[in-house]
């Protein structure tokens, strides 16, 4: 049991410096929503190694502390959203072998965002945000790709001894 | 590592993004006014052909909008981000131009 918490308060801490490291340094092309989405390769990690409801539980811990250091209530709405239906996504996507984590991060990175548009027009209304969809769809499959690449290698290098 | 399912998957998405910002673009039509909402009620109905500016003082913020050209754009704002400064000017049915933080919502209509 205290393993088991070493472990995923390793990993979550590595999200949660994840998320900082964004907020330091943020990814800004003038389109509201663009993130690297860095914290998802713990997400994809956790997900391949662990299952689904392990991501899940670390993945919204994550949200909820970085919201609470360094964001506001409407960005843990927002994140929640987003991030909870890229993980569903991304556990039905991965079950099928044509694809490897590239392709898992990238429907992760699309359904993130458009969770997250899906939460905004909820607060603002579906005809004003439109516009924003297609570049936020190019924008997750460029990012997408790089993270999926990033957590295959971590997949495959990273064991933690029991 | 990267394998052929993922090469189509992302060949997809663009592809729709493709798509939806080509369809975008062809069919848009010049607009003759721009209605502001803030929080979900309207603010105002604008003709884009009168040059005007409009300054919108809610608890949230202020949003300075100037109609001129036959555009709308935003000049100035107090909110954490600024997208709304930074959008270009817009003119087209449809288009939009949204102060998340300050729940503005400038939207052309015909």
């Amino acid at each position: 049991m205290a393993k088991k918490t070493a472990y995923f308060g390793c990993l979550l801490g590595l999200a949660v410096i994840c998320g900082y490291v964004e907020f330091l340094i943020p990814f800004d092309f003038g389109i509201p929503g663009i993130k690297l989405g860095l914290a998802n390769i713990v997400a994809i990690y956790l997900l391949y190694k662990n299952g689904f409801w392990s991501a899940l539980a670390v993945n919204t811990a994550r949200v909820l502390l970085c919201g609470i250091l360094f964001g506001n209530a409407m960005s843990i709405f927002y994140s929640l959203s987003g991030a909870t239906l890229a993980l569903i996504v991304m556990f039905f996507i991965k079950k099928a072998p044509v694809f490897s984590t590239v392709g898992v991060s990238v429907a992760g990175a699309v359904a993130h965002n458009v969770g997250q548009l899906l939460a905004a027009t909820v607060v603002i209304g579906f005809t004003a945000l439109i516009y924003y969809l297609p570049f936020l769809i190019i924008a997750a499959v460029v990012t997408g790709f790089l993270i999926g690449l990033a957590a295959g290698y971590l997949i495959k290098r990273v064991k933690f001894t029991h | 590592m990267v394998k052929k399912g993922d090469i189509l998957l992302s060949a997809f998405f663009v592809v729709i993004a493709v798509v939806m910002l080509v369809c975008a673009f062809c069919f848009r039509t010049s607009g003759k006014k721009a209605v502001i909402s803030v929080d979900g009620k309207v603010f105002g109905e604008y003709l884009l052909n009168d040059e005007q500016t409009v300054n919108i003082s809610t608890e949230k913020g202020n949003n300075t909008v100037v109609i001129k050209d036959g555009k709308v754009l935003v000049k100035t704002a107090d909110c954490p981000d600024g997208y709304c400064v930074d959008h270009v000017a817009v003119d087209s049915v449809g288009e939009t131009i949204v102060c998340l933080p300050h729940r503005v919502i400038i939207e052309i209509k015909e």
